[in-house]
């Protein structure tokens, strides 16, 4: 599985209680609804876990996190960096 | 002319903690209190610290006998009602492990005038007036004040050093004594409040604060059996569009701000009236110097979200009184100013617990993230008010690396509407 899926997966079957049908990569999570921002938290959490990485306290912001495109192209910058 | 070792012109609880702590190392003072006590005053709940300074002071047991409400922690309820975080009060054991502790939340009125009441049962002596002049020495250093007493005739009180517990009002800034006070970051904001009858309480009464959107929220804290202490906070901006007068305003946002909040406020009874403080925010930097110092709010005052005005006023008046003690036992006498490392000590917690309020607003996700998961027990420690630790610790460093970046975002963002 890529990065994308692994986050719809999670999301959905985590956060969403499997409800919700396809998720658009870039939907804003919190504005949206889908999650609430303790639902951010477990995904930060889980960013950190599934991927082996810990996110740098100042990057735990919204930016970062908003949609499943914002952790992605995080995710690439952390890796590269 | 009177004489005295430290002359306190304010009789709030910085003032008269000064007092107590200064009665411990034996040294004599003199308050000097313009309003007739009790008398009304906002902020009324405590930090776990807060509470420690009541103990210090030898006042739990008089605490506990008054039924002043107990509180176990402070709740946060974010937007609509969901994303709580809960932060307990508890103090660190000789050991360093955190352990399960309470302070209190008060009515200021009892409060403050049994810290009064206190201080003169330890010696200090209380004089209704209102300071109106500082003396100066030769060699410039203040060497007392000048007090306009309750019949009107003018008193001179000479005394080793003068403490400044004039709260808002910063009396030796306004004479010119301390700095020029200077607008702090949050003061473009209006708080408005009430004391209210038949509020809907939590098994506990711990201090619930309710979060609408950035610089807009509620408090709500017990502060007796029946009354609860409730206050709304909004942008200067936003309560100056409101039409309608204070009171409807005030019982408009009780019920708007947040469900959580509303929901406790079916039918309540205002029994105080509905007071605004506005453009709260200040800081007086040159706080010290030779014969002074000042104490809590009468040198700066940040953000009352997370109660630390209480936790300032009696936190500093512990401070200044060792300050003050080891200067009267001779050190820096010679000093260009004997207080420095008081004035020092004193910014360095004010400045955490900015930065820790700063970091709630521009980025509630990473507090939230700090709180929740990731530096907890520091958390703990920063809401308890223990902000005087040396090396900071990870998660206030934490803190202020977000607020570096935000703060270098928002350089570069208007760097950018320049170009």
């Amino acid at each position: 599985m890529n990065t994308v899926e692994i986050l719809k997966q999670y999301i959905k079957e985590e956060l969403m209680n499997g409800a919700g049908g396809d998720l658009d990569v870039n939907e804003n999570l919190l504005a949206s609804g889908i999650i609430d921002s303790l639902g951010v938290l477990r995904l930060v959490s889980f960013v950190e876990e599934r991927f082996n990485i810990e996110v740098p306290d100042e990057d735990v912001t919204l930016d970062n996190f908003q949609s499943i495109q914002a952790i992605t192209d995080y995710l690439t910058q952390l890796q590269s960096a | 002319m009177m004489k005295t070792d430290v002359v306190i012109v304010g009789g709030g609880p910085g003032g008269a903690a000064t007092a107590v702590f200064l009665a411990k190392h034996g040294i004599q003072s003199i308050i000097i209190e313009k309003e007739q006590f009790p008398r009304f005053h906002i902020g009324e709940s405590m930090t776990g610290e807060c509470g420690n300074m009541v103990r210090a002071m030898g006042l739990e047991e008089e605490m506990l006998k008054r039924n002043h409400p107990v509180k176990y922690g402070v709740l946060v309820y974010g937007q609509g009602g969901n994303n709580t975080f809960w932060v307990p009060v508890m103090k660190r054991d000789e050991q360093g492990n955190l352990q399960d502790s309470f302070t209190w939340q008060v009515r200021r009125s009892d409060f403050d005038k049994m810290v009064l009441d206190h201080a003169i049962a330890q010696g200090a002596t209380l004089i209704q007036g209102q300071a109106t002049k500082v003396l100066r020495a030769e060699d410039g250093a203040v060497c007392g004040v000048q007090v306009r007493l309750a019949d009107g005739s003018v008193e001179e009180i000479h005394a080793e050093v003068v403490v400044d517990a004039s709260g808002a009002a910063t009396f030796l800034s306004n004479a010119g004594v301390a700095s020029k006070k200077e607008r702090g970051k949050y003061d473009r904001q209006v708080a408005v409040y009430s004391h209210v009858k038949g509020a809907i309480r939590d098994e506990q009464d711990n201090t619930l604060i309710f979060y609408e959107k950035k610089n807009h929220w509620g408090w709500f804290i017990p502060i007796d059996a029946e009354t609860v202490s409730i206050g709304v906070v909004a942008p200067s901006d936003y309560y100056r569009a409101y039409e309608g007068d204070m009171r409807s305003y005030f019982l408009q946002q009780m019920h708007k701000i947040n469900p959580e909040l509303s929901k406790r406020v079916p039918d309540v009874e205002l029994v105080e009236e509905v007071r605004a403080t506005s453009n709260y925010s200040y800081h007086v930097k040159q706080f010290t110097g030779k014969g002074f110092l000042c104490v809590g709010d009468s040198h700066r005052f940040i953000d009352p979200i997370f109660s630390f005005g209480l936790h300032f006023a009696l936190t500093e008046a512990r401070l200044a009184a060792q300050a003050i003690a080891g200067y009267m036992n001779g050190e820096n006498r010679d000093a260009e100013n004997p207080f420095a490392d008081y004035q020092a000590y004193s910014e360095l917690g004010m400045d955490v617990i900015e930065d820790l309020v700063d970091c709630f607003w521009e980025n509630p996700l990473s507090f939230a993230f700090f709180v929740h998961t990731r530096y907890v027990d520091d958390f703990i420690d920063l809401f308890a008010g223990r902000v005087y630790q040396d090396p900071p610790s990870p998660g206030l460093q934490a803190i202020r690396k977000v607020n570096a970046k935000a703060r270098a975002k928002k350089t570069a963002v208007s760097a950018q509407a320049y170009a």
